[in-house]
């Protein structure tokens, strides 16, 4: 099995990279259409829903005292997470200059955008009156109405606009030249769009030059971010003095998991997407187990915080604290909490076997387990916290209503939409990325 | 970046073995330590706190950094980081201090405990928001021991691992003790390609437990050894916050000790400015990590505003500790940041150097204010004399540890000069 990707071995030429990674967007199918469309039902699905929870007030949802913040923040959390992997591949292992990265780093830029346009959704459904929302953004007000800076809530509104706004950069730029490559091989007002797009590049020494430079610049600028923006969402939680939310390892912690998560809805959707698309020759076995490497990197680091969290509770002798892990481990939340402990830790150890993590069906697997796991992780901070602090009379219970399901459902529906149109309008590997590896291996190979 | 393959023949690398250390290293080694001691049993009879603490602080500095030099080659094994392999040497020969650890650990723990831990004594068991299941002397002594034992006699382990390949022409060169030493390290050592690969193989496999033995015990014994001293205090993030620490101080030695070296073995065409541009952007990469960690930390107690957490803080920002725990914070962070943001400056060893001589002064400081603030009842920062002899103490039992292993092992991995082996370990 060869530890690094040997196009050579594949046959592969630079003909073959415009021709595979272009066909989707040449050819049509029906099974494409059919999965839009099914996927697309689900989002009006969600937007029913939706609409009714806005109709009816947020009684409708399945909130009861002191449960106020449940499914709705924990899908932003989960979807902001899921956003990390993008960055991370594009722009970290940009600078780490790990080769591997090539034929990923477009489809994980692609799902950033679309997790973030996901998790966005969901402090505005959260709001009930939804139409309200500019009254976090700190506009010029005449009366003086201004948003508690202090507040984290409005720290992630900078956090989280700063990071789509780069992501986006980034993504964009990283496309340039394969958007004037799809120009040159289209006719007609296609060829005008992406025309329009790839904003006139001719592929000059000067222009790659410039390219090469802004690149490595947005990849400094957007490395921080990876760490900042998920650590910001951290302190919405560990801020407060609930008990299982005021913690100092937050940071890290939701970073590590978010690295996680977003490793693992890469492969959730790679998979399928290379025997869709016949990409076998691009994502290999190779890249996968470099994948997999990083997934179980970051379990590891979850379940030290899982560990952490523990045993500094048993150490600090709190009596509040203990009492709020014990319940979560033990109480109404039990089920959620060994979902999240067998899907983070038990599984992704697994992937300590090379087998599994060359298996791209194995993997497959461990990955969705993974993206269970991580969503009920983010159910259990939030929900069990809250449901058991400081006051025996206080503690409540919460189960998600249907109307929340549903949205919930709609939410990754409408991410996989946003995935479907961008396989079927932009390339899912980056071209000249391809072409610049397979140009490198052969002058390599041939001296 | 740095280029893939070596310059260096394996006559090169090996001419970096002296065999000896040099009569005027050694005498300054035992002046040191002679100062230390001096220093410590001229204070211990009066002021046994303040002698035990600076023995406490340096303790810490030095241990969590030469256990960090072996975890450097753990890391480059097991993440096939190919840039770092020529720095792999130079970072793994810390883990020297590791024996002398062990047995300061013990010594500390027999002797110190009763002056440093503040819930031993008549009003220890009386403290609130104490775990008294966890913390008992002999718990903590038996605990940190055994744990301590465990996690380096794994380092020593995979030390020899990594030092195998190369023990049978190194042995060659040496005599004595040395030769005995090392050709024990390189039995029944072949040095066929299959071997190698095997050899590799195996290291790539033990890192990753050895990083996890060093993560788990670490946290254990900063836990024990440095939070409990506040009684009450809690902070999940502590054991990370301190291994990480470790990690960069061993990086700012590295860039001092390779900038040292590679004047004095003219080692430019392995260490060449592509290099130390690596290790330049680590260094920088992790002083930004290390004060995120800290930030981490800081801010959820700031804003959480919980007794039993700021008093951390408290007893560091308040009245006269601020001043020195703002020059930590500048050297520690400010500095390096500033210094190392360039590019160019990276690529030159002694600016790199120079940059690692500010951190590893921020990190003593650092463990000094991780201890003393909160053992200290005197008047006053009890930073004079006897906190600088001890220390100098400390620097000569490192010094003395180190030159017995470089005077022993090559600076470079001498298996990867060899032709061919460019890409490969171990």
């Amino acid at each position: 099995m060869a530890d690094h990707w040997d196009t050579e071995e594949r046959g592969l030429t630079l003909a073959d990279a415009n021709r595979d990674i272009m066909r989707p967007i040449m050819v049509s199918s029906w099974r494409y259409w059919t999965l839009l469309a099914f996927v697309f039902a689900l989002v009006v699905w969600g937007c029913i829903a939706w609409a009714w929870q806005i109709d009816q007030g947020l009684g409708v949802a399945g909130y009861s005292h002191p449960v106020m913040w449940a499914v709705y923040i924990t899908s932003f959390v989960f979807w902001v997470g899921i956003a990390h992997s993008g960055t991370l591949i594009s722009a970290i292992l940009y600078l780490f200059r790990s080769g591997w990265r090539t034929t990923i780093n477009r489809a994980s830029e692609a799902m950033t955008i679309f997790a973030v346009m996901t998790a966005g959704l969901f402090p505005l459904i959260h709001l009930g009156r939804t139409w309200y929302f500019y009254w976090l953004i700190p506009y010029p007000s005449e009366r003086f109405i201004w948003p508690n800076f202090k507040s984290p809530l409005v720290w992630d509104v900078f956090a989280v606009g700063t990071y789509f706004t780069i992501s986006l950069l980034f993504w964009y730029t990283g496309m340039i030249p394969d958007l004037a490559a799809i120009r040159d091989r289209l006719r007609g007002w296609k060829s005008k769009v992406y025309g329009l797009f790839s904003v006139g590049w001719q592929g000059t020494v000067r222009e790659w030059s410039h390219y090469r430079r802004a690149y490595l610049y947005m990849a400094a600028i957007a490395t921080p971010l990876v760490l900042s923006v998920h650590s910001v969402v951290s302190w919405d939680f560990a801020m407060g003095i609930v008990p299982g939310w005021h913690s100092t390892i937050f940071a890290p912690y939701f970073v590590a998991g978010a690295i996680f998560s977003g490793m693992a809805m890469v492969i959730t959707i790679l998979v399928p997407m290379r025997w869709a698309f016949g990409l076998e020759d691009y994502i290999t076995d190779y890249h996968l187990d470099n994948m997999s490497k990083l997934i179980l990197l970051t379990s590891l680091i979850v379940a030290y915080s899982y560990a952490a969290e523990y045993f500094i509770t048993y150490y600090s002798a709190d009596p509040t604290e203990q009492a709020s892990l014990f319940f979560r481990a033990h109480g109404s939340f039990q089920g959620p909490f060994w979902v999240m402990t067998f899907c983070n830790v038990i599984v992704p150890a697994t992937l300590w076997f090379k087998k599994v993590r060359r298996s791209a069906s194995a993997a497959f697997v461990v990955s969705i387990f993974v993206n269970i796991g991580m969503f009920y992780e983010r159910y259990v901070i939030i929900v069990s916290s809250l449901a058991h602090e400081y006051e025996p009379y206080s503690w409540g219970f919460y189960r998600p209503s249907w109307v929340e399901i549903s949205i919930i459902v709609g939410s990754f529906a409408w991410f996989f939409f946003w995935f479907l149109l961008f396989t079927k309008a932009l390339p899912t590997i980056s071209i000249a990325e391809v072409k610049e590896h397979l140009a490198h291996q052969g002058a390599h190979e041939h001296g | 970046m740095s280029s893939d393959t070596y310059k260096v023949t394996p006559e090169k690398a090996l001419s970096t073995v002296p065999g000896k250390i040099s009569g005027r290293t050694l005498l300054a080694c035992w002046i040191a330590i002679a100062i230390g001691a001096v220093g410590f049993f001229w204070t211990a009879g009066s002021h046994p706190t303040r002698a035990w603490q600076v023995i406490w602080s340096n303790f810490l500095f030095w241990t969590s950094l030469a256990e960090a030099g072996v975890i450097f080659g753990a890391v480059l094994h097991t993440a096939k980081g190919h840039w770092g392999k020529r720095f792999r040497r130079i970072a793994e020969g810390m883990g020297a201090f590791l024996p002398a650890s062990l047995v300061l650990l013990v010594l500390m723990l027999l002797f110190g405990a009763t002056h440093i831990f503040p819930w031993i004594g008549p009003m220890g068991p009386h403290r609130g928001h104490v775990n008294h299941t966890w913390l008992t002397r002999s718990g903590v002594f038996w605990r940190n021991t055994i744990l301590a034992l465990v996690l380096y006699v794994a380092s020593f382990a995979f030390l020899r691992m990594s030092l195998r390949p190369d023990a049978p022409m190194v042995a060659e060169r040496l005599t004595g003790w040395r030769r005995g030493l090392v050709k024990w390290i390189g039995r029944h050592w072949r040095g066929d390609e299959a071997e190698v690969e095997h050899a590799t193989s195996n290291l790539a496999r033990f890192g990753p437990i050895l990083i996890l033995l060093w993560a788990v015990i670490f946290t254990l014994m900063a836990i024990d050894l440095i939070m409990s001293l506040v009684p009450g205090f809690i902070s999940i993030i502590w054991g990370a916050y301190f291994f990480v620490g470790g990690w960069l101080s061993m990086l700012a030695l590295t860039a001092v000790l390779a900038n040292r070296y590679h004047r004095r073995y003219d080692l430019s065409d392995a260490w060449g400015k592509w290099e130390f541009h690596d290790l330049g952007k680590l260094m920088f990469a992790f002083t930004i990590f290390w004060t995120y960690f800290w930030w981490s930390q800081f801010l959820v107690i700031w804003y959480g505003n919980l007794s039993r957490e700021t008093i951390y803080f408290e007893q560091r920002v308040a009245g006269h500790w601020y001043g020195l725990y703002a020059v930590q914070m500048v050297l520690c962070f400010a500095l390096p940041f500033v210094l190392l943001l360039g590019r160019k400056p990276k690529m030159r060893s002694g600016w790199l150097a120079f940059v690692g001589c500010i951190t590893l002064l921020g990190f003593w400081l650092e463990r000094f204010l991780e201890v003393v603030p909160a053992t200290w009842h005197g008047t006053g920062i009890p930073l004079g004399w006897t906190e600088l002899a001890i220390s100098v103490g400390f620097i000569g039992l490192f010094g003395l540890c180190y030159s017995l292993f470089s005077s022993t092992f090559p600076k470079l991995p001498i298996r990867e000069t060899l032709p061919g082996r460019a890409h490969h370990g171990p």
